[in-house]
This record gives C-alpha cells, structure tokens and sequence, in this order.
C-alpha cells in the first residue's frame, strides 16, 4: 500500500523550488507551512481546544495578512493577473474561515484534513500561480512589514468590506 | 495600528509547561518582528536564564490562570536581578474579574487571554513594552507602578523606601500615584483639615458632614418614594435634619482671623447654600401644589373632602421653613420670587440675598418655638 503523502518526510516542508524570488513573500510560505507542520505534529486530542483556536486564529491572520501583501504588490506593479489572483485567494480565504469556523461551533472533526488541504492548496498556488508574478513584482513593489501588521491591516480592511477595492 | 515601540532587535523569553502553546507564541512573536524568541518550558531553568540574560520581554504562559499568574510572582519575586523589572505578559486561559486583579498585583504590565494570535500578541507586546510606568521593588510589590493618582495634601504615611530615602518617585506621564490610605481621598483631606480646628469647631466640623449626609439620603428617598405617607415621614425626618443643622450652624465660631478656622468657615457657607437650595425647593414645590389644587377648585368648581386640611398643611410646612430661613418679612415677599427665578439678578445681589439668609437663619434659632 502506498504511504500518504502526509506521513513522508518533508510534506510539510517549504522547498526552494517554490521560491518567487522575493524574498519577504517566500517568508511568508515558510511560515505557512511552519505553523501547518507544528498543527499536524499535535496527535488528535492531545490540544485542548483554546490553543487549536489559537492556531486557528494564526492561520486566518497569516493568510488574511499574506494575501494582502500579495494584492498589494501585484496592484502597484499592474500584474495583468490581478483579478483571477485575488479571486483564488479570496476562496481560500473562505475555505480558512468556515473550518474554524465550524470548530469553534463544535464540528471538531472540522480540522481533521485541515493541514493536508492548506498544504495541498499552498504548493499548487505557489507553483502555479505566484511564480507567475515571479518576473512582474520586484522587492521595492512589496510591503515588507512583519506578517502580523499586514495581517492587522487585512483585518481592518475585511471589517470595511473594503478588500473588493484592491480589484482594479 | 500605530506601535508606540519599536520591535527590532527585542528579546523575548517565552515561559510556557504547554510545549504545543509555546510554539504557538514563538511564532507569533517571530511573525510580528521579534527575532529572538526563547522558549523555555521547565520554570527553573527560565528563572536561571532570566539571572544570566536580560530579556526586553517576558511571556508567562499558561492555560490555568493560577498557574501563569504564579509564574509572573515568582519572576518578580525570585529573579535576583535587575530582570526582575522586565516587562511581563500574563498569557492565559478564561480568567475570572478578581484573577485579572491578581495578575495585576503579582506585577504583570499587560494580560492576554486564549486564543491568541499575531494581532492581539502585537497589541499586548506595544503595550508591555510601551509601559511607561515605574518598576517597584518594595517587599509587599513588584512590578508596575499601579499609583492612579497623585494628592498633594495627603499627609498619611509614605511607606515606599525611595519616600523614606527622600528620592520620591515622581508620577510618571499619564499616570499618577495613589493614595497609600485606604480612606476616600476627600475623608482624608476632611480629617487633615479638622485637626487644625479648636476643640468645640471639630465637633461642628464632623457634623456638618454627618447632617450633610443625612440631608442628602432623605432628598434621594422623598424623590423615591411614591406614596403619600412615606413621602410624609421622609419629609419630616427632612425637617427635623435641617433644624438639627441650623443649630449646628449657630453653634460654629467663625474666627475669621484665624486661617484654620477659614476652612470650616468655608464648610458652613456650603451647608447652607445646601440647605436653602433643598429649604426653597421644598417651599416651592409646597406653594406650587397649593396653586394647583386652587386652580383646580376653580376651574372645575369642585371642592373635595379634606381638601382645606391639605392645603393647610402644605401651607403651614412653607411657613415653617420660612422661618427656619429667618420670616416672611425679612424677605419681604421674596419666597415667591427666588433669586434664581429672576434673570436679571445679578451676581453680586445674589450673593448679597445669601449672606442675609445665612444671618437671618442664625437668628432664627434663637426664637422662641
């Protein structure tokens, strides 16, 4: 029988060829998969519920906060893919949010396949998609603050309704 | 959000028995631009590095709110160092109101509670760190200054060893120290004043305070109360008060060239401006029912049973406080026409009307019933 590919070395991990050559937003990934691999290492009921909603509530930010970064870059450098970039992020995002979502209501099994699928997604988006903007956005384009502010930014911004400005 | 301190080049020490809480800490602090982060899940060892290194941070966190807050007392207490002082967050789980004022006294400058994440972790961060507050190392307390306000006239006892030294602490920006005296701030400016007082005017001086108390419970209950007969007896207790106070007022023995003695001058001008402000509120209210239940008679042409004895009474209450405040004809009609009532009194004839009254009420006293 074949091993998942969850349980193989390395799944978690961020590797070079998922690099967009700038470096801020391959930071941004690396603590993606950072904080998905630390998730996935906690054995099923060995976490008590305030502190997977607090990985929860990471993992919101950082995804709220590292789109964010993205949206940005691409708007100013004119990244002709703007439009259908943002709207695969806006569906992740909601994929995010309605899991924890439904775990802070009581589905528990919600987060079952939580870091297979966030991982699954990061590597097909990074590969497929942000390495398209490889060659449009230069580092100067990027807002180079922590992932925590830009993730208090998204959060205001989201509060607004105003993310759908970011779309030209 | 503006961050009132920058983040670049930080320490942090991370104290957590939760291996799995503490990864979660570390990277939230990485992700909001601290670099350094130590972890440390054995509480010893924590304390040891915490004597070796300086951390501009510290983190005590745990899920039970006893167990954390006894990590922030026993780093304020047991780090034998200038780290004692450090910035303390308390992180942890559901926390009841008197376990935040725990936290508090064990000396942690800022509370977090589960879950956490990069927002509130940045949030708690500027404000540990941004605390501009004084560390107090006294055997009762260490930590923050928690002082709210300063009180220049406090005269009680100043326990704090830099007090002692003659090096008092300044209040910091925004904040003020406190009192040290567990009495209200305006209880212990009232018993400095009294001790500077001659013997007979301390009694005067406390019961003023007593009366002015009293005075103002019974105005609180009349305006509560909704029936006749309690209004009745309150009423009456309310008369009874402000004789009792009209015969203390009679009793102070202003000195006017005494400058303690000013103090409790002072204090009697303000009963008595209280006293005839409630005197003429329950006079006109009185004349005011008088006139409505006059009208009433005309205008429908009706006259109930009883009604006389009313009037009567209402009547006969606004003589009585008329010569409580010194006669009719020492106003010379003017308890219709209240000073407040007339625009066009000035000030100084304002003024004028109330150091009448307050001679006329002296002289009231000593009236034969």
């Amino acid at each position: 029988m074949n091993e998942p590919e969850a349980n193989k070395d390395g799944y978690f991990d961020w590797t070079e060829d998922m690099s967009v050559g700038i470096e801020i937003i391959d930071d941004d990934h690396k603590s993606f998969f950072e904080l998905v691999k630390t998730f996935s290492g906690w054995g099923r009921g060995t976490a008590s519920d305030l502190v997977i909603e607090s990985a929860l509530l990471m993992l919101e930010e950082y995804v709220g906060g590292h789109f964010l970064r993205e949206e940005k870059a691409m708007q100013k450098c004119a990244y002709p893919k703007l439009v259908a970039h943002t709207q695969k992020h806006s569906y992740f995002r909601t994929r995010v949010q309605t899991i924890s979502a439904l775990y802070s209501r009581g589905t528990k099994s919600a987060i079952d396949d939580l870091p297979v699928m966030v991982v699954e997604w990061l590597k097909q988006h990074i590969l497929g998609e942000d390495v398209q903007f490889k060659h449009w956005i230069r580092p100067l384009d990027v807002d180079s603050r922590p992932l925590g502010f830009l993730a208090m930014e998204a959060s205001e911004i989201n509060k607004d309704g105003r993310m759908d400005l970011l779309l030209p | 959000m503006a961050l009132s301190v920058s983040l670049l080049g930080k320490t942090c020490l991370v104290i957590c028995l939760d291996r799995k809480l503490c990864q979660l800490v570390a990277m939230a602090l990485h992700r909001i631009g601290i670099a350094e982060v130590t972890q440390s899940d054995d509480f010893d060892d924590a304390l040891r590095m915490m004597s070796e290194v300086l951390f501009d941070l510290v983190i005590c966190a745990d899920e039970g709110a006893g167990t954390s807050i006894e990590m922030v007392k026993r780093v304020r207490r047991e780090v034998a160092s200038e780290a004692s002082g450090s910035p303390i967050i308390c992180l942890t789980g559901k926390m009841e109101r008197d376990q935040l004022a725990e936290a508090s006294n064990a000396g942690a400058n800022c509370i977090l509670t589960l879950p956490i994440g990069t927002q509130n972790i940045l949030k708690g961060v500027n404000r540990a760190l941004g605390d501009s507050r004084p560390t107090i190392a006294h055997p009762n307390y260490r930590g923050p200054c928690r002082r709210r306000k300063s009180d220049a006239k406090y005269a009680g006892e100043r326990r704090r060893a830099a007090d002692v030294l003659g090096h008092a602490t300044p209040p910091p920006q925004g904040t003020q120290p406190a009192a040290l005296s567990p009495q209200r701030p305006g209880a212990v400016k009232a018993a400095a004043e009294a001790e500077r007082l001659s013997e007979g005017n301390k009694a005067v001086f406390a019961g003023l305070g007593e009366l002015s108390a009293a005075i103002e419970h019974l105005r609180q209950a009349q305006h509560a109360a909704d029936d006749e007969p309690t209004k009745t007896g309150v009423r009456r207790q309310l008369i009874e008060v402000v004789m009792r106070l009209v015969n203390l007022l009679a009793l102070a023995d202003s000195r006017e060239s005494d400058s303690a003695e000013i103090v409790l001058r002072d204090r009697v001008d303000a009963a008595k401006d209280a006293f005839f402000e409630i005197a003429e509120q329950i006079a006109q209210s009185r004349l005011k029912a008088v006139s409505d239940e006059i009208d009433n008679c005309l205008t429908n042409s009706k006259v109930s049973l009883g009604l006389s004895e009313r009037l009567m009474a209402d009547l006969a209450s606004v003589e009585e406080i008329v010569a409580v405040m010194g006669g009719g004809e020492k106003f010379d009609g003017e308890m219709v026409k209240m000073p407040r009532d007339n625009q066009d009194e000035t000030g100084a004839t304002i003024r004028m009307r109330k150091r009448q009254r307050r001679r006329h009420v002296g002289k009231a006293v000593g009236r034969p019933k």
